[in-house]
Order: structure tokens, then sequence, then C-alpha cells
């Protein structure tokens, strides 16, 4: 309250001090009584339970309605932004607003910042998505083939990773029809972790990848015979040896190397690209 | 008083009786283990648990190299044969494969009451119980040991050999 001539004037903040951040930790929109949810890429209108625009992804989810929010079950499912390159497993933070997984951060950011890994990670972008400042401007082809590529993080380790195709649905498409390959890194030593993200994407997913564009199934299609009998978590990586000794290499002996040389250069880790080579092939057969 | 007393005595035999046949029916108790490496550091080794005593064979990446052995107290027998009751054997199967590139797999053996079973594993994908049995006789690796001389045959190693493949030539130095 102020005084002013004898006449008390009620004085009231300009913005009231009010938290936004309400389901599903959305940003509510309640100027000019517009009372919707802002989600990233459209609007919630929680009076009716329905989003005010289509899913741009709605060719992904052709079973529901384009305007559906959770699936219609907002107790089972949470909304989802729906790219193809899926990131929320490892831009994860703790209570105290800092990233957990620094280290797989610093290495997926290193590796999509490579004209290289960015030209590859365009194959499974969605068009629009914005990733570590990046904007993919179209629709990838693995996108457009119905293959997300996820990846996640998982505590400090022996700096090791591993890939799965849907691993909750043991190699099978998910609901949607789509395939999902999932990438988790351990964090580390920073060139360790690269090297890791860089011998998943390159030696597994893309592998899958192929397995799976082949003939519509993830079963080893796409391995020579004779390797097909190995342990699965061999197979691909027998093949990688063998591929990288023909004439035009693979994807990770080529745009790999040319990534984790540039890495090498950042990090210091090997005196020279000889060794930085020979660090590339320490892996179980 | 006296026949108290027999009864009493009595008592006693039997309950010493029942005592010694547990104790023997933890010496039948028998495990073999070898782990495969996975991308990277995965510990490799092999493990042998016969009549209360654990062999180690050390292959890489591990602390150390070699041969070793550990003897069993009594908590850590009782804990081995409480994990071995809590597996359902009859519905254990002879593989739990994954379709995960570069994680760890296991290949067992477990002899108890006259029963084998041989179980090879993927991590994460056998019956948590049996998984909670390998992982606990894993994890006395890290107790004081000592080294052995005693020749060991690892019968499980077959399945999970190491290879070694030369990186290839290098192609743009």
């Amino acid at each position: 309250m102020q005084e002013n001539n004898n006449q008390i004037i009620t004085v009231r903040p300009a913005v009231e001090a009010v938290y936004k951040y309400m389901y599903q930790g959305q940003e509510r929109q309640d100027e000019l009584g517009l009372n919707l949810d802002s989600f990233k890429w459209r609007n919630y209108d929680y009076a009716i339970g329905r989003f005010n625009k289509i899913d741009r992804f709605s060719d992904k989810y052709y079973e529901d309605t384009p305007y559906h929010f959770s699936k219609n079950n907002p107790i089972y499912f949470i909304e989802m932004a729906g790219d193809s390159i899926i990131t929320k497993n490892l831009y994860i933070k703790d209570k105290s607003n800092n990233y957990i997984y620094k280290s797989q951060i610093k290495a997926f950011e290193f590796f999509i910042n490579t004209n290289t890994g960015k030209k590859y990670l365009s194959l499974f972008a969605s068009k629009g998505q914005k990733i570590a400042g990046f904007l993919f401007k179209d629709d990838g082809k693995y996108h457009k083939k119905g293959i997300d590529l996820s990846f996640g993080g998982e505590p400090d380790g022996a700096n090791n990773g591993d890939t799965g195709v849907g691993n909750n649905n043991n190699g099978k498409p998910n609901d949607n029809g789509r395939y999902s390959i999932e990438i988790n890194i351990q964090g580390g030593d920073d060139f360790d972790v690269l090297s890791t993200l860089t011998h998943e994407i390159f030696i597994h997913a893309d592998r899958d990848v192929k397995d799976i564009l082949d003939n519509g199934i993830l079963d080893n299609s796409n391995i020579d015979k004779d390797l097909r009998k190995k342990r699965f978590i061999s197979r691909h990586h027998f093949q990688e040896n063998r591929d990288a000794r023909k004439k035009d290499g693979t994807l990770y002996s080529t745009m790999g190397y040319q990534i984790l040389k540039q890495g090498n250069k950042k990090y210091k880790k090997y005196e020279n690209n000889k060794k930085v080579w020979n660090s590339m092939w320490h892996f179980t057969y | 008083m006296k026949t108290i007393k027999k009864y009493g005595i009595l008592c006693g035999i039997l309950l010493i009786n029942l005592f010694l046949s547990n104790c023997k029916k933890n010496t039948n108790i028998e495990l073999e283990i070898s782990t495969s490496g996975c991308y990277k550091n995965c510990s490799i080794l092999d493990a042998k648990l016969i009549n209360n005593i654990l062999y180690f064979n050390f292959i890489k990446n591990n602390k150390y190299v070699g041969l070793y052995k550990y003897k069993l107290n009594k908590n850590e027998s009782n804990k081995i044969i409480s994990l071995v009751n809590s597996i359902q054997s009859d519905s254990l199967k002879k593989e739990y494969t994954s379709h995960i590139s570069d994680i760890q797999t296991y290949n067992t053996k477990l002899k108890y009451k006259d029963k084998i079973k041989n179980v090879f594993y993927f991590n994460n994908s056998a019956p948590k119980e049996y998984q909670n049995l390998i992982n606990f006789v894993l994890n006395l690796k890290k107790k004081k040991l000592s080294k052995t001389d005693t020749v060991i045959k690892f019968q499980t190693r077959n399945k999970v050999k190491i290879i070694n493949l030369p990186p290839p030539p290098n192609p743009n130095k």
C-alpha cells in the first residue's frame, strides 16, 4: 500500500509469480485466456483433452487419431516429441539440474558436430529436428523407412557400450510398426567414450539397419553365412574385421576412423594415428 | 531324571547329525563359470566351486592373471545354498540369448543333488535367481585370494572361446 496526497492506493505486482510448468512439465499458456499447455511442436487444450494441431508424425502412429494425447492413455504414456533420433535417455538431469551422463553427451555432441557424423545421423533424422544446435532440414532415408535411433547413457564403468533393436521387444518392431535401434554408452575417459559411440553406431547400429532393410526383419541376413553361426555378440565384429580388409573398407574403418582421428586431436589420447587405428580393433570376437 | 538326560543326549545327537548332513549337502554343490569379454573391458575369467573352495582363472581385464583360490566361510556357503535353493532348476533352459550386441555372456554348469544344469546366457537374460547365484560367486573374486598351482580343468570355457584377430591393415594412415 502507498499513501499519496492522503489517498490510499493499493499497488499490486505487475506479474504474479506463479509456477507455470504444469502437466508433464509443460508450460501453461494462460495469457488472454488461452488456457493451453505448450508442448514443443503444438499446444494441448486440456479443456477438451486434445492437441490443437495434427501430430507431425501422424504417419508413424497411424493407429491413433492425429490429435490424440499420449495415445489416449495419459496414465501409462507420456507425450513425446516423436523425433526419429531419440536423445531423451541421454540428456537426463539430476535433482541439482546437472546432466548425469556428461561424458556421453560430450561424445555425442562431438560426433554430431563432425561433418561425417552429421551426415550419417541425418539418415535417421526427421525434418525439423534440432539436436545440439544443428537443425535437420529433411526427413532422412532411414526415418522414412520406419527406423528410429535412440541414445542412452549408463553409469561410469569400463567404457563399454551396447546396441540392440527394440530392447523391450527383443528385436521386433514397436506397436507402431517402427524399429527402434537403441545404443547405450557408459561414461568414462572422453576419447574412449567417443570411440565406444563410434563403434556402436558404425559397426552395430548400421548393420542392424541394413539387416532390417534388406528383407524387413532382423535375422542376420546381411552377415556372411559362415559368420552367422558365431555368437550373437560377435557376428558383427567378425564381419567388420573381414569387410574392413576390402578395397572400399567400411563405415567404421573410413568415416569412423576420420571421427576418431579428429577426437584424438582434441583429447590427445594417442601419440599418432597408427595407435588410434589399432585401438579401434580391441573388441571381443 | 535319568530318562530326561538320555532324551536330551539323543536330541543333541540328532541335531548334530542334522547340522552335519546340511554341511554335507553344501559340499555337493559344484559350480563352474566362464565369462566372455564384452565390447571393451569386461572381466574374462573362469571360476569353479568344489568342496567350498572357489578357484579363479583370471584371463583378461582383472586385477590378477592366473590361478587363484578362495576358501568360503560358513556365511558364504550358506548364502550359496540359499541362492541355489531359490532357483527353479526344472524350468531352467540351456540357453538364454539376446539380440543385443556387445554385452557379456556366461557359460555355466551347476551340479547339485545329483542334478546337472548347463546354462549359457547373455547378461540380464537368464532368470534373476540364477544370475544372482552367478553374480554372488563371481563377486567373491574381490576377497583376499591366494595363488595356487592346483591344476583345474574348466569345461565351460569351450563355449566361450577367446579369439584374437589382428587389426585390418590401415588403409589411410
